[in-house]
């Protein structure tokens, strides 16, 4: 009794840490660049190539379209505020980061203020996929936030590690190995 | 203070390992069968759930009842499965993939 008893009180102080971390911190995300110029720090013109879970090791990206990658960018690396669509709409069109992948006249995506609630639902559905991939019993609405405000805004709120990963733009020999990953 | 709740069929044995949990400063509940499972969580929230099994798989049978309480992550307690006898790996995995830590024990 005495050894399981101590295997025990182990196993609760484990599993108790990870849960309390993962309130604490909450899930963490890893948001991919590629594109980088080699010795550049993060500019704009990269590619936001995939947004994935990190859960136990594994990855799980998140199935998203352009639009939604750009969206889920901002969003996770701007996490600390809660903010609302227009705000979410302006410090887009504002970023010079992602300006630089919304030109319509490169048939890129918009994200105007009106799609935000629309966008917001379909980041809840793409996180619920993973969630099950990941088999997390979490809501999607407890990671990516929706609040009312005290008037008749509603404030959205990614809350999140994040883990940003860059790769380099290779030599212009491209091969299978040529792109270099650096995480910052 | 961490609130525990013990599911084991083996009330001695239940007792046994309150004791120990309580003399290192937690608070444990006890159940020995379903119903009452179904009941102390409903009554209460918990930081963690420990289910001991005593035959292969039968800390599936409980799992539905735990999560069904408290959708939201932060009602969501831990739960450690505690199996008498080594089952193979296909056990483990299944409980990791459930999200359940599962220990085996002697």
């Amino acid at each position: 009794m005495r050894d399981s008893g101590k295997l025990l009180l182990e196993e609760i102080d484990f599993v108790l840490a990870e849960r309390s971390q993962l309130l604490a911190r909450g899930l963490t995300f890893r948001v991919v660049h590629r594109y980088r110029p080699p010795g550049a720090d993060c500019l704009p013109g990269e590619e936001i190539w995939a947004v994935s879970l990190m859960q136990r090791g594994h990855e799980y990206q998140l199935l998203l379209s352009p639009a939604l990658l750009i969206l889920a960018d901002y969003l996770l690396r701007n996490s600390r505020y809660a903010q609302t669509a227009s705000q979410i709409a302006g410090g887009i069109r504002r970023s010079r980061f992602h300006a630089a992948r919304m030109n319509p006249s490169e048939r890129k995506p918009r994200i105007p203020r009106s799609s935000i609630k629309e966008y917001i639902k379909r980041l809840h559905r793409a996180l619920s996929f993973a969630f099950r991939k990941a088999r997390l019993r979490i809501k999607p609405s407890d990671v990516l936030l929706v609040q009312d405000s005290v008037s008749n805004h509603v404030l959205y709120q990614w809350k999140a590690v994040v883990e940003l990963i860059h790769v380099d733009s290779g030599p212009a020999k491209v091969g299978l190995f040529s792109d270099h990953v650096h995480q910052s | 203070m961490t609130r525990i709740l013990l599911f084991d069929p083996d009330v001695a044995h239940a007792e046994a390992l309150a004791m120990l949990l309580r003399g290192s400063g937690r608070e444990v509940i006890c159940c020995s069968d379903q119903r009452m499972l179904a009941r102390r969580l409903r009554e209460r929230t918990f930081d963690a759930v420990i289910l001991y099994s005593y035959r292969s798989g039968d800390w599936k049978l409980h799992l539905a009842e735990i999560w069904s309480f408290g959708k939201a992550l932060l009602a969501q307690p831990a739960v450690i499965c505690f199996a008498r006898g080594y089952r193979g790996p296909q056990e483990r995995v299944e409980a990791e993939q459930r999200g359940v830590r599962l220990v085996y024990e002697g």
